[in-house]
């Protein structure tokens, strides 16, 4: 697949670069440079030992014998080795796992280090004006409806629904879905306050299309679900609108602060580019 | 990350649109003889044990059980359930009761723990069915057309004797009765034995006989189904879709493909969902629901679905529009568990398929027809024998729907509703048992058929140049089509 002609490795500079590195790295271990006077030291001190022995235990939930004890000691003093070993040929150099490690780790400890603000409410105001766009509340609807079912009115359903509903305008205003001659239905008889993705889960997209839109106060349809016809009465609406601030204050505030937070750790990186000079293009 | 964790979730609940719960996994695995009987522990509220019991304090599911119940005791108002899943891939260890070399494994205690704090059990997710599946059958059973539904493990299928395919390489362990070990040639292919205990239909049957023993019914499972894909989208379960779930295992069109080569490929599935019937969509009532097993699980598909036990349902219930009101007050819903009247009971199921999506971008998501509804009974006799006998309750069963695998339409269609009113008509009122209910749709393109379909102008089965991935696609044996479904939570007969 074409994404993965694009991994890292396959990139020709990465080969060049890790050819190189492998050819100046066995340089290094064929012709060590001469040492000077001391042996450097691998101290093994009681809190490594301690602190083994625990990660032992979490491990595995026992304390380590006095055999695993000296296997664990000298797996450990094997790495440390190696790892001053690699360091000293500056195997760390050029590598870019080492690089984005501790890329992370510079990123956590400046993390650590900002501290989470709260805006007054001026400031928060001004960027929930500049955010309008973000705090909407969506259309709500209230309705109750009678339901024909496709597969037991087949053709007839909507001539069904037709009929039924001249029988409900002529009854009156009021909206009683107990009366007439509807079906069983699997979903709710009446709803308040849905949106339209709310609609969609228990009658279909196209229902939920066209009750989302109706005014209030009379009997309409025949309106198809996936189900078959419905007569529908809506008992209220509330048009897709803007957000107050108030209506959305938790949300808006957990917004602010995660920005602003955002905000001052690009700071701090800003001011830690400020200490090198960037030279080229 | 405990911590992280629930501040994520607190700002994500919202009560009445999206509830989110505390919650986490507990998941043992090393190697394949210790995997599989995975938890999801969930909390009712914000009052939540301090840390998560984890494989590193109870390797054993019945200790982290306890410990999770003291942790919980010990902060005020902490509620919690647990699932377990993915149970046929426990390598028989979900619905153990006793071990070859060990004697008893299921003690009384564990049992109370059981019926505590896990009021249901998953049958399906990515990683496969859990139902049931013939030649794993528990007692007696009779073959079961619906049984071997996405099982993913061993790959190669083993079904009743008279049905065994030629490559069947399945051996069983004299050791361990009810069990098979996966000796396929394979390499890659799942190592571990399935087993009788890995499947829901043998523990309903088995907590019966449990009950006789211990008292208390260890396995009163109410069901769900999950997604479990690995790829952070919940729920995503649609064939059309669908492009694996395990990343490098399973991330191109060969592994998706290839039934032969996949471990973790072909053989999974999009996944299923979970429906919980409850009061409003809030932490508390859904919660209090899944308590009482008022849930239903789907291989993926929004089927609705309602099933009702009672003694009194007028014959005509269906035609009813006050049924919900009328199946409430005249009996139970499904989880629910009836008392020994001497009378059999009557039992309404009703479902309605999916509704029909049209998404932002346009593209529509149509529902597919139901075929018909399912009810399958499991009891206990006098010997202390489990049984289980399907029965289909809607009419016209074989409705003669079926798809063209070449553009996956549907060629004949189903209902967009079925319910029936069905009493049992060999009903023993000495005799326990639990009713549940499957209701199939009509047969749908397998998502591997949607990958083979996208290719299907550019080769043919006889072209030696087409790709590696077609040749999945030309396999004999390879699923084309699949039957979603839905289970209703059982609802028990107890004549004590």
């Amino acid at each position: 697949m074409a994404s993965q002609d694009k991994r890292w490795w396959r990139e020709p500079l990465v080969h060049f670069v890790g050819i190189g590195a492998v050819l100046f790295a066995a340089d290094l271990v064929l012709n060590p440079p001469p040492v000077d006077s001391g042996v450097p030291t691998i101290e093994v001190t009681q809190e490594l030992v301690d602190a083994l022995g625990m990660a032992w235990d979490d491990k595995t939930g026992r304390p380590l014998s006095e055999a695993e004890q000296r296997a664990v000691l000298d797996s450990w003093i094997r790495s440390e080795a190696l790892y001053r070993e690699a360091v000293r040929l500056g195997l760390d150099r050029g590598d870019t796992i080492v690089r984005r490690r501790l890329v992370q780790k510079m990123e956590f400890l400046l993390e650590g280090s900002l501290r989470p603000r709260d805006p007054d409410e001026g400031e928060l105001e001004a960027w929930f004006d500049e955010h309008a766009g973000d705090y909407t509340l969506p259309a709500r609807t209230s309705f109750v409806h009678q339901y024909y079912s496709r597969s037991r009115r087949g053709d007839g359903t909507d001539a069904a629904a037709s009929a039924a509903l001249e029988q409900l305008v002529g009854a009156g205003p009021q909206p009683d879905p107990a009366s007439g001659s509807a079906d069983p239905f699997m979903g709710p008889k009446a709803q308040s306050g849905v949106t339209e993705r709310q609609i969609e889960r228990e009658f279909g997209s196209a229902f939920a299309a066209s009750v989302i839109d109706q005014a209030p106060g009379s009997w309409m349809g025949p309106v198809r679900s996936s189900y078959g016809s419905h007569l529908v009465y809506v008992t209220d609406r509330q048009r897709e609108r803007p957000a107050s601030l108030d209506e959305q204050r938790a949300e808006a505030l957990a917004a602010w602060r995660a920005e602003d937070l955002e905000v001052q750790l690009r700071d701090q990186v800003d001011g830690i580019v400020t200490r090198y000079s960037v030279e080229g293009s | 990350v405990w911590e992280v964790s629930q501040e994520i979730t607190e700002a994500a609940n919202d009560p009445c649109t999206f509830t989110a719960f505390h919650g986490y996994e507990w998941t043992r695995s090393e190697g394949d003889a210790s995997a599989g009987v995975h938890r999801n522990i969930i909390f009712r509220g914000s009052e939540v044990v301090d840390s998560p019991v984890s494989t590193f304090e109870a390797w054993d599911q019945y200790d982290m059980l306890a410990e999770t119940r003291d942790a919980c005791e010990a902060v005020s108002d902490c509620q919690f359930l647990a699932i377990p899943h993915n149970p046929n891939f426990s390598y028989g260890l979900m619905f153990q009761v006793e071990d070859a070399e060990d004697g008893t494994v299921l003690t009384a205690e564990g049992a109370q723990l059981r019926a505590d704090f896990e009021p249901l059990i998953e049958v399906f997710q990515v990683k496969g069915g859990s139902e049931c599946r013939n030649g794993f059958q528990y007692f007696s059973a009779e073959y079961d057309e619906f049984c071997d539904f996405e099982i993913i493990q061993p790959t190669t299928l083993c079904h009743l004797p008279e049905a065994d395919p030629d490559n069947c390489l399945l051996e069983c362990d004299p050791e361990r009765p009810n069990t098979a070990r996966n000796e396929t040639e394979d390499a890659e292919a799942i190592p571990g034995c399935a087993a009788s205990t890995d499947f829901v239909r043998n523990a309903l049957k088995e907590g019966l006989v449990q009950q006789e023993r211990l008292g208390l019914n260890p396995f009163k499972y109410g069901f769900v189904g999950g997604t479990d894909n690995h790829n952070g989208t919940p729920s995503g379960v649609e064939e059309e879709i669908f492009r694996g779930s395990h990343g490098e295992l399973d991330n191109d069109a060969v592994e998706q493909v290839d039934r032969e080569g996949g471990v973790l490929a072909n053989v999974e599935n999009p996944g299923g969902l979970s429906a919980v019937w409850a009061e409003e969509n809030t932490r508390a009532s859904l919660f209090d629901a899944m308590m009482r097993k008022e849930t239903y699980a789907t291989s993926g598909t929004r089927i609705v679905h309602r099933f009702f036990g009672g003694w009194d349902y007028p014959a005509d219930l269906c035609d009813d529009p006050d049924l919900v009101q009328k199946g409430y007050d005249g009996g139970v819903s499904m989880g629910g568990t009836l008392p020994g009247t001497g009378d059999a009971p009557t039992f309404v199921a009703w479902a309605s398929r999916a509704a029909d999506l049209t998404d932002a971008d346009g593209t529509s998501w149509p529902g597919t027809p139901l075929q018909r509804i399912q009810i399958i009974k499991v009891w206990t006799d006098d010997a202390g024998e489990a049984h289980e006998q399907v029965y289909d309750i809607t009419p016209d069963p074989d409705n003669g729907a079926s798809v063209d695998t070449e553009t996956c339409e549907l060629t004949s269609a189903g209902s967009d509703e079925l319910c029936a009113v069905w009493t049992d008509p060999d009903f023993d009122a000495g005799e326990r048992a639990s009713y549940y209910t499957r209701v199939l749709e009509d047969p749908t393109c397998r998502w591997t058929q949607h990958i083979c379909n996208e290719s299907a102008g550019e080769w043919s089965c006889d072209d030696p140049d087409s790709p590696e991935y077609w040749e999945g696609c030309c396999l004999p044996d390879a699923p084309k089509t699949v039957q979603e479904r839905a289970w209703a939570s059982p609802i028990w007969y107890d004549p004590s």
